[in-house]
């Protein structure tokens, strides 16, 4: 062993070998990095091998580190292929029975070389001689040499095809990518071709010199170009076969690039030479206005009905940038949205049928509200005036009816009117109100009733309680929940309402307990906000004041929940939103 | 103290033109009364009685639905004319719609709004206020 100076550089390239792959194994396999890492591994046992050989001058060294490069030397060019299928979208090669087959000869190279002194078939006679420098090995070359050289040029010549059909087929941005990739493997490949047609100068094997280069080449690309952040095979792939047209248009206006779809759908499979946009958008109303919006422009989307098919579709498009920002054209998309359009449609025409709807009960509620009002009013009133001008009147049976009933006409009209109306003040905005305004206003309005059926009303409110409502329903709400605590007290000493509230994070609960008559909810629990549903035999009984509140609550986003006991008392709890700051 | 020389009933309504009228009689009221139908002919006459520097109606009582002009478009062509602060108006209408209320706020001459059939107490309520 000797140091021979002229051996240095493969001691660079076999190092550029390890340390690409060991770069390549941290990214692991989603694109063939790992083929990639062995295929580097190996080649760089090949030149640290050489290396050795080169260094020696014993013909028993020179015959075994020249073995030993055959631990590396037939597998890179199969870990290689493996790396382009993957890298260009064809993974589905990657079998097992496949692997078997690629890597068949490769095995039965090394077996051969390493069994070569038992047949020699492989090398057929070693020599040592001088090329003026430094000692080298001459061998001569058996069958199994030819096979494996033809096997690696065959292997080599297929990486290439692929990668080339890769590199016309893919996005302008990854051509870099790709093409440093092609570079890298050729440049091995060209000077075996080189070394075959004008001979190894100085006996040398130029080979594992040019994986310097290549190992440069690929290092660069790893760290500059970051080939392997991104499969270009798997865009196309995307691109091929997207569910929508896409047209790729140079700054120039011409069509450099389209898919399947965007083909069927513009036609383009009838037109053939050179296109450009202009000549393509002849279905298409403003699809061209689009297309000569300012390059810088962000994404234009627009809805166009295609003339042709009366289908709509949806158009966008954006500016295609290279790397360096500059933008090199337009990427526009077509997407078919006929469906989604219709459902729109039928949407539209159900929403109007609904609003129709809405409106007649509207003018329903309006007529109730004013036509039968005015009629029910005059009665009532006549009725009233009957008496009052007519003192003989007073004890007359028809007549006391005849106020009664026309009294009943006026409450079920001003309850009807009430529930019409409930549906109709949906688009009201909600209010931040103070709830205790509401309570004490409430418990104002009640005091005299309360006062006569001598019930106690206590007010527990915090001030602090403010909830989202209509002003109208959160009074509403509270005066019918006091009324009804009054109605239906028991008749007895102590009869009292108590009027509390809690805030937690979701909503403010406001309770209104009484000791009264109660419900027996397990008979009436699921009837008790229904409307016209009375429970007791109470005179003013008429069944729509829980009714009312319980919509009244909804209508503001809140929610009411009654537990009471029969002859006990009731509970009403009643759960508002409030403004979450 | 004011004294209610002139009122108007605004309504197209016979029954409850008739009833509100026994009803301010009953309350002593004496004075001229004047029953309008809708809203354009209480208008026009106003406008009559402002040009010639007539006596204006001390209160108004009006109803809110009513042909050709209704109670709002009375409201509107009064505030038009600049004869919100001469006049003192009271809706009395049937319609019971919160909406309607918070409308009539926004009106300088409505002093109050009552629904039909406006009784003694609300009655008593204007009278006390309005009259002397």
């Amino acid at each position: 062993m000797f140091f021979n100076p002229y051996a240095s550089p493969l001691i660079l390239a076999a190092a550029f070998g390890f340390i690409v792959a060991g770069l390549c194994l941290q990214y692991g396999n989603a694109k063939g990095e790992r083929y990639f890492a062995f295929s580097m591994i190996f080649s760089g046992l090949y030149a640290a091998f050489y290396t050795l050989e080169l260094s020696s001058s014993q013909l028993s060294a020179l015959k075994l580190f020249l073995v030993l490069q055959y631990t590396g030397a037939p597998f890179i060019i199969p870990f290689l292929l493996l790396f382009v299928l993957k890298y260009s979208g064809h993974k589905e090669y990657i079998s097992k029975k496949n692997i078997l087959i690629i890597f068949f000869i490769p095995v039965i190279t090394a077996l051969l070389v390493f069994t070569n002194p038992l047949h020699h078939q492989f090398y057929t006679w070693f020599e040592i001689s001088n090329n003026g420098y430094f000692p080298i090995l001459q061998t001569g070359k058996g069958v199994g040499y030819y096979i494996h050289q033809f096997y690696s040029i065959c292997l080599t010549l297929l990486c290439d095809i692929i990668l080339i059909i890769l590199l016309f087929s893919i996005q302008r941005i990854f051509f870099i990518r790709v093409f440093l990739i092609v570079i890298g493997i050729s440049i091995a490949w060209l000077t075996y071709l080189l070394h075959v047609l004008v001979g190894p100068p100085y006996g040398i094997d130029l080979v594992p010199f040019s994986f310097i280069i290549s190992g440069l080449i690929f290092y660069i690309g790893l760290i500059r170009w970051k080939i392997f952040n991104i499969i270009p095979a798997a865009f196309e792939t995307v691109f091929k076969n997207l569910n929508e047209g896409l047209l790729v248009i140079d700054n120039e206006g011409f069509v450099i690039n389209s898919n399947r779809h965007a083909k069927i759908m513009l036609g383009l499979y009838s037109k053939s030479g050179q296109l450009r946009f202009a000549d393509i958008t002849g279905d298409w109303p403003g699809l061209q206005d689009a297309f000569e919006k300012k390059n810088n422009m962000p994404v234009i989307e627009k809805q166009i009905l295609n003339e042709k098919d009366k289908n709509w579709y949806e158009v966008s498009m954006q500016p295609l940038r290279e790397e360096s920002d500059r933008v090199v054209g337009k990427v526009i998309s077509i997407r078919n949205i006929n469906k989604r359009k219709q459902s729109e449609e039928e949407m539209k025409l159900l929403m109007n049928l609904t609003q129709k709807q809405n409106d007649r009960l509207k003018n329903f509620a309006h007529i109730v509200s004013h036509n039968l009002r005015s009629h029910a009013a005059n009665i009532k009133s006549l009725s009233d005036l009957l008496t009052e001008t007519r003192p003989d009147l007073v004890d007359s049976e028809i007549v006391a009816l005849l106020k009664n009933s026309s009294e009943n006409m006026m409450n079920t009209i001003s309850d009807l009117s009430e529930v019409a109306m409930l549906n109709t003040n949906e688009q009201n905005e909600l209010e931040n109100i103070e709830l205790n305004k509401v309570v004490k206003k409430a418990i104002g309005h009640v005091s005299g009733i309360a006062k006569d059926a001598r019930v106690n009303i206590f007010n527990h409110l915090n001030d602090a309680f403010y909830v989202l409502g209509i002003p109208e329903y959160l009074d509403s709400i509270v005066l019918n929940l006091l009324t009804n605590a009054i109605k239906y007290r028991k008749e007895m000493e102590g009869s009292m309402v108590k009027v509390t509230g809690e805030q937690n994070k979701n909503y403010v609960k406001l309770s209104v307990e009484d000791n009264g008559i109660g419900i027996d909810l397990a008979r009436h629990g699921a009837k008790i906000f229904g409307l016209y549903k009375t429970f007791h035999k109470h005179p003013d009984a008429r069944g729509v004041g829980l009714f009312i509140t319980k919509n009244q609550i909804e209508a503001i986003g809140g929610r009411i929940e009654v537990e009471s006991k029969l002859g006990e008392g009731t509970v009403f709890n009643i759960f508002f939103n409030y403004e979450k700051s | 103290m004011k004294k209610v020389e002139l009122l108007w009933v605004v309504d197209d309504d016979p029954t409850y033109v008739f009833t509100i009228k026994i009803r301010l009689q009953h309350y002593g009221y004496s004075n001229k009364l004047d029953v309008f139908s809708d809203g354009k002919e209480a208008f026009d006459k106003l406008q009559q009685i402002h040009e010639v520097g007539g006596d204006l109606p001390d209160l108004i009582l009006l109803d809110l639905n009513m042909p050709i002009w209704d109670g709002w478009d009375f409201l509107n062509e009064i505030e038009k004319a600049k004869m919100e602060d001469l006049l003192t108006v009271y809706i009395i209408s049937s319609s019971n719609n919160p909406q309607d209320l918070r409308r009539s706020e926004q009106y300088k001459s409505v002093q109050n709004f009552f629904v039909k059939p406006i009784d003694l107490e609300e009655l008593s309520l204007i009278i006390n206020k309005e009259f002397q």
